[in-house]
């Protein structure tokens, strides 16, 4: 409640001139908690119609990450206490309807911490080097922040069933980095891996209607970080009205960077219509990975995870579609594989956990 | 293990199937009544999104911000 009031003139000015000169507005919110950590997101975007066709959609959005840290125990240098980190982004849409091809350009700046890990292992780092009593290069507090873009065309090459669309993007990071203590044989020095990260962006969709009731996507990714391996990325979705009343939504991921590091995730959902414009769902999603890169002998780098969700919605559809809201609730659980010897200190980051998931959202369209 | 490596399987499958298949008929608008519905369609509204932001932040494979946050560790170089 304090961070809504802290940016309540930001959402009341957003929401203003979304009223004034906007043609929709929405507001959404997810929050996410487990016993020792409490995440949550809020954004407000409205969308206006500059000139025919051509449509600009704003948005503004926070992030807060709350946790207890609480370092390894056997490491007395380091203390436990509560940290508390916000991000604050920004992003602007431009899309221009041209007949059958639609191109569209977006930029996103943001500052602060964008993940829990991220923010955790800078109060790590702090803490355990912030003291510069090694040679070297010394701890220094830095405010993570970015801007990217991207520049995508679709095109409609079979009326209202057949569209493929391709994008491009570049994004500049800047992270608070790891630290390392290198060892020189003689002695030993505190060494700083990269602040600034460069990454280009390319995706390939296409989107199909295969029957009058069955809907599929496909989108194949390419992610080129610095320093890092190419990412290749695919997510697939399958979407079939069963009847009237029912709906199922199917979609997979795998992504591969590297010959290291996999990922694959698999969700189900099943809606149906109660009438009025409610409908009801549930939903279940699996996801597994084989840890992220170790790049280093004394590594922060996660290891393997598996996580579960499961969680039940309520939407409302208003007739003509002018309102929309939804309200989600349920379990979500994050299982690690054993930590080796290189990530020990990381114990408490990458701890097994049991979070409860609550998402809301309201769309209205003038 | 098997059996996620088997959805994913058929659910590529099924995909794949279906993009092959278009290109032979265009549905017509009077048959597309359950696909102008809001569930069967790819949306940007969030009152119509099914993937949560901040799992997906949580998950160095699904991140969806892309960039740093995306690119499978930015601290453990």
């Amino acid at each position: 409640m304090k961070r809504v009031m802290k940016y309540g003139y930001i959402i009341a000015g957003l929401l203003g001139a979304s009223v004034l000169w906007g043609q929709m507005l929405e507001m959404s919110s997810e929050w996410l908690e487990a016993e020792d950590v409490r995440l949550m997101t809020g954004s407000v975007s409205g969308k206006m119609e500059l000139s025919e066709g051509l449509e600009l959609r704003t948005e503004w959005a926070f992030n807060s990450i709350d946790f207890d840290y609480r370092p390894d125990p056997i490491d007395f240098s380091q203390m436990g206490g509560e940290r508390n980190e916000e991000n604050q982004a920004v992003s602007l849409r431009l899309r221009k309807e041209l007949g059958k091809w639609r191109i569209e350009g977006t930029g996103t700046y943001y500052r602060g911490y964008r993940s829990l890990s991220d923010a955790w292992l800078d109060e790590f780092y702090g803490q355990k080097y912030g003291a510069n009593v090694l040679p070297g290069v010394h701890y220094e507090v830095i405010e993570p922040r970015g801007y990217g873009g991207t520049v995508s065309t679709r095109w409609e090459y079979l009326k209202s069933t057949g569209y493929v669309s391709l994008g491009l993007g570049m994004i500049q990071d800047r992270v608070a980095p790891s630290y390392e203590i290198d060892d020189l044989l003689t002695s030993f020095e505190l060494v700083r891996g990269d602040q600034h990260l460069s990454t280009l962006l390319a995706h390939l969709t296409f989107e199909n209607v295969v029957t009058k009731r069955i809907r599929v996507r496909h989108a194949f990714s390419l992610t080129d970080t610095s320093t890092r391996d190419v990412r290749l990325g695919w997510t697939g979705d399958l979407l079939i009205a069963l009847g009237d009343d029912w709906f199922v939504r199917t979609s997979g991921s795998y992504n591969e960077e590297g010959t290291t590091f996999i990922s694959r995730a698999i969700s189900q959902s099943v809606e149906y219509s109660i009438g009025g414009g409610w409908s009801i769902g549930v939903r279940g999603r699996y996801y597994e990975d084989t840890g992220q890169i170790e790049t280093a002998l004394a590594s922060s780098a996660a290891p393997a995870l598996i996580t579960r969700e499961l969680s039940a919605t309520v939407r409302w559809i208003s007739e003509g579609e002018r309102w929309q809201l939804m309200l989600s609730g349920g379990s979500y659980r994050t299982r690690y594989d054993p930590i080796g010897l290189g990530t020990a200190e990381f114990v408490h980051l990458y701890a097994d956990r049991n979070w409860t998931l609550v998402r809301s959202a309201v769309t209205y369209t003038f | 293990m098997l059996r996620l490596k088997r959805c994913c399987c058929g659910v590529i499958l099924v995909g794949l199937l279906g993009l092959l298949m278009v290109g032979c008929t265009v549905i017509p608008a009077y048959e597309q009544g359950h696909l102008a519905k809001p569930q069967m369609q790819f949306s940007d509204s969030s009152a119509l999104a099914y993937e949560s932001k901040l799992v997906s932040g949580l998950e160095p494979g699904t991140d969806t911000t892309g960039g740093a946050s995306a690119s499978g560790c930015t601290a453990c170089q």
